[in-house]
């Protein structure tokens, strides 16, 4: 083997490991140092909710009053500056074009507006289980009733606008706990 | 006999001649060098590429499914390290294969299949146990970053497949999403270094001939796919350019081609061409078509429409070099002619039919056209006693004649008297022949 040609290649493999370690660094630190909120989920459509391996999550701070003059489009990216309570609970979201200078935010993208709303997808949507369980989960969703749905939360970690999906819980436990009990 | 089977007869039957002591050891190298039957073994011994290629892919799909099978009853620390695992394996098989001496197109083909599916396992099971959603449309255009130096590095036509095979999807799926799919041009375009250094080694291997197949079709959909079509109509030029330029690339830049198999872009290019003007010869093509449709609103990209007329001129440009290049070695093959000027003949139409009242003159332009396409192929096949050629004429009119006859939008009358002398036209030239023949025989 050549030199020039080894060290392309050893080049070729750092590079391909750092993709995966920037991730897993970045991840990381958000869940370290970040701080934490927490979002009420809320119902998504049953046939969507548990899609395979993944839960699909939907909350109830993913809109935002739309007072006309922004124009928002389908797709477009925004930033969601956050509004919590004294639970750390997001109770409301105030959408920007630009990146806020301070607060907890998190970039979104806009599904659509409407009668004076405006609806976007937050960047964790989903929540990976393992395929066996999500069967279980659904049908264990399904039978909650409507203020137990309301105890149904995301945590979440934010750091500098990126975001970190810690767990999902429903009556204080985990939801991977949940189930199996 | 053809040379193809003639050369796979000597192969089969040297080593026996040798046994037999027919032929000594000198002869049969001499044998050997003289009809280039290195050259043609490798060419054709596909199998154990293939193996290889397959055992590649059943392997790491299967170490995907027993890793994702148990996976979540590992902790989360173990789940982060054991993402790494198809990854790291895939690279030092890469490392091992590197380090051979021995150039085996197989082993290289797998290192390099299993460095590009081991980097997407790898990256997809780290943004699972983050639960990251990303976009597959990002994730695609990830993995074909880091399959391009695979390509080359490893000079692998398999990973050169998977390359292509992702950017057509990460293209697809941006137009679907409303956005563009632009970004498919230039990452195909820094891979074709790699087919002009397959190309280089020899023409005629198998791998460049995978890749071939796999660029003009990839490359014939992608147009479709990335085109913004803000002006309707331009995509009429653009597949004809494309078209007629694959099949003269077949003729001009491999020469030596022999066989169905072994000419693929003139094959794909001539029948692409004779489909597309069967879709052409409706009206419903011709039907508000050019600047005085400009579309500007719903999903539309301004950037990306720019695209639009650079891969027009580009595509046009090409096929007209291959025009000049034909004329210049005053070819007189009429087929070629036909493909050779379509590009031109798009053109014209396309010029006719921006005003309404001259799209059928474009549309009844493009009949005769194939009608001429399929009469000079059912001739040539019959004078030169090629059956491929034959058939592929008359399946041609037929369809043409189908498609006219079935064609709601024309007259009762204007058909019947088309058909009626399109029938004239047969006879007269059927008579003509005849007489041909007979002077030729006396």
């Amino acid at each position: 083997m050549k030199p020039a040609y080894r060290m392309f290649l050893i080049a070729l493999f750092a590079v391909q490991l750092s993709v995966p370690v920037l991730v897993i660094t970045t991840q990381e630190r958000i869940l370290k140092d970040g701080k934490l909120v927490k979002f009420i989920t809320k119902p998504v459509d049953p046939g969507d909710f548990f899609r395979g391996r993944y839960v699909r999550l939907g909350f109830e701070s993913d809109e935002a009053p739309d007072d006309g003059t922004q124009h928002w489009s389908p797709r477009e990216k925004a930033f969601a500056l956050l509004e919590t309570d004294a639970e750390g609970i997001v109770r409301r979201s105030v959408l920007s074009r630009r990146r806020p200078a301070s607060g907890l935010y998190v970039p979104v993208n806009i599904r659509y507006a409407y009668d004076g709303k405006v609806f976007f997808n937050y960047p964790f949507l989903r929540y990976y289980m393992e395929e066996s369980m999500a069967p279980k989960a659904e049908e264990v969703y399904r039978r909650l009733s409507a203020s137990e749905l309301k105890q149904a939360m995301a945590s979440v970690r934010i750091l500098n606008g990126r975001s970190a999906l810690e767990n999902v819980w429903i009556e204080g436990k985990p939801i991977i706990e949940y189930i199996k009990n | 006999m053809s040379k193809r089977r003639f050369l796979e007869t000597l192969s089969d039957e040297l080593p026996g001649l040798l046994k037999a002591g027919v032929l000594n050891e000198e002869s049969v190298q001499n044998l050997r060098l003289h009809y280039g039957l290195e050259r043609f073994e490798r060419r054709t011994s596909r199998l154990p590429l293939l193996l290889s290629i397959l055992g590649t892919l059943l392997i790491g799909t299967g170490i995907i499914l027993v890793l994702g099978r148990n996976w979540y009853e590992f902790s989360k620390p173990a789940r982060t390290v054991l993402s790494f695992l198809p990854l790291v394996v895939a690279q030092g098989f890469a490392f091992f294969a590197g380090t051979r001496r021995v150039d085996a197109a197989g082993l290289r083909e797998s290192a390099a299949g299993f460095l590009v599916l081991g980097f997407a396992a790898s990256f997809s099971l780290v943004t699972q146990t983050y639960h990251l959603v990303g976009d597959l449309k990002d994730f695609l255009f990830i993995c074909a970053i880091f399959n391009l130096p695979v390509i080359y590095l490893f000079q692998s036509s398999f990973a050169a497949a998977l390359y292509m095979v992702a950017l057509l999807w990460m293209a697809s799926l941006g137009q679907l999403e409303g956005r563009h799919g632009i970004l498919f041009w230039p990452f195909f375009v820094a891979a074709v270094p790699f087919a002009v250094s397959l190309y280089r080694k020899d023409a005629y291997s198998i791998a460049l001939g995978w890749v071939c197949r796999l660029s003009y079709v990839t490359v014939a959909i992608a147009a479709g796919v990335t085109l913004e079509k803000n002006v309707p109509g331009l995509w009429i030029i653009l597949y004809a350019s494309l078209f007629s330029f694959f099949y003269f690339a077949g003729k001009f830049w491999f020469p030596e081609a022999q066989g169905f198999w072994q000419r693929p872009f003139q094959n794909f290019g001539a029948a692409g061409l004779c489909v597309f003007l069967w879709l052409l010869s409706f009206t419903w093509p011709w039907e508000s078509i050019g600047w005085s449709y400009y579309r500007n609103w719903g999903k539309y990209d301004p950037v990306a429409g720019v695209l639009d007329y650079v891969l027009l001129i580009v595509f046009f440009l090409a096929a007209m070099a291959m025009l000049r290049h034909w004329m210049k070695r005053k070819e007189t093959d009429i087929f070629e002619g036909l493909v050779a000027f379509a590009p031109l003949l798009t053109l014209t139409g396309f010029l006719f039919a921006q005003h309404p009242a001259l799209k059928l003159v474009s549309m009844t332009a493009v009949n005769f056209y194939l009608l001429a396409i399929s009469t000079v192929l059912m001739t040539a096949g019959a004078e030169s006693r090629q059956l491929g050629k034959l058939n592929a004429g008359i399946f041609l009119f037929g369809a043409l004649l189908a498609a006219r006859f079935m064609d709601l939008e024309i007259s009762y009358l204007l058909r019947g008297l088309l058909f009626i002398l399109l029938g004239v036209g047969f006879l007269v030239a059927n008579l003509k022949y005849s007489h041909r023949k007979k002077e030729t025989a006396s």
